[in-house]
């Protein structure tokens, strides 16, 4: 796996975790930056699909559990959408809060893909 | 115009159970319904053999979910008891298997989402049943029968 892919998908959303949550806190709907921020992590996360399919084919794979892995990855890829259609049906402060908890749940999900591919969390830091 | 104003007067926005904070819940309960109902199947298809009764409540605990979340998102009294009912039966589900974790870990290794009050997704699951029936209880039927027959 790649680490800077890695480390791009959790700065971003480590990023738009907090521009959501500042919106939030200032009782407005998800704002531009915080959408295209959760955006450019989607995007970091297809490119995460991308490079995991290429190195599936060309004969690498996680260390700990293959199934797992795939089954996180795919999810992880699916929600950032959904939630953000969620919080497009009704546009308020609550779906700031929501938006923010989705970059929670990406952080938290990628770095235990990166686990299950390094056999360690540390692993992803020094490969 | 006339259509957009009818719209806008039959839409009985963000005071109902499935407003506003009601829908920041219904997507931390649809997160959980994943997660649990994934980690459930994933382990009875791997590893049944290790733990059956830890891994069928893992996928109970599942199911619960699932259920939370379709209740809380549908309008309607029939839906608010059947969401109160499941709370309460998650509630009883966290409480009990995480006594249980803690007395004969043996039986319960710690991969459930329930186990240790479930200590692995930072308590989350402790609380959410909390929240989640003060909100019920904070949107009671008397408040949205208004809305609902507006």
């Amino acid at each position: 796996m790649n680490f800077w892919l890695t480390m791009f998908i959790l700065a971003v959303s480590l990023f738009s975790m907090v521009a959501c949550a500042v919106d939030a806190i200032r009782k407005r709907p998800p704002g531009d930056v915080s959408t295209f921020s959760l955006g450019l992590a989607w995007l970091g996360l297809l490119g995460h699909v991308i490079l995991s399919i290429v190195l599936t084919t060309q004969g690498s794979h996680a260390v700990k559990s293959t199934a797992e892995f795939w089954a996180y990855l795919i999810t992880v890829f699916l929600i950032p959408p959904a939630a953000v259609f969620w919080s497009l049906l009704e546009r308020t402060a609550q779906s700031s809060w929501t938006l923010s908890g989705v970059n929670i749940v990406v952080i938290i999900m990628v770095l235990r893909m990166a686990e299950l591919w390094y056999g360690t969390y540390l692993g992803a830091f020094t490969h | 115009m006339q259509t957009v104003k009818s719209q806008e007067l039959t839409r009985p926005e963000s005071t109902g159970r499935t407003s506003g904070f009601g829908r920041t819940l219904v997507f931390i309960y649809a997160i959980f319904a994943i997660a649990a109902t994934a980690r459930g199947v994933f382990q009875l298809l791997t590893k049944f053999h290790e733990a059956p009764l830890a891994y069928f409540l893992s996928l109970f605990s599942g199911i619960v979910y699932i259920i939370a979340t379709i209740a809380l998102a549908q309008k309607g009294q029939v839906w608010e008891k059947v969401a109160i009912v499941t709370l309460c039966v998650e509630l009883a589900g966290v409480l009990l298997i995480g006594f249980a974790s803690i007395l004969d870990s043996k039986a319960f290794p710690h991969d459930t989402v329930w186990s240790k009050f479930g200590m692995g997704y930072l308590f989350i699951p402790l609380f959410l049943p909390i929240i989640g029936l003060w909100w019920l209880n904070k949107n009671k039927t008397n408040e949205i029968v208004q809305h609902e027959d507006f």
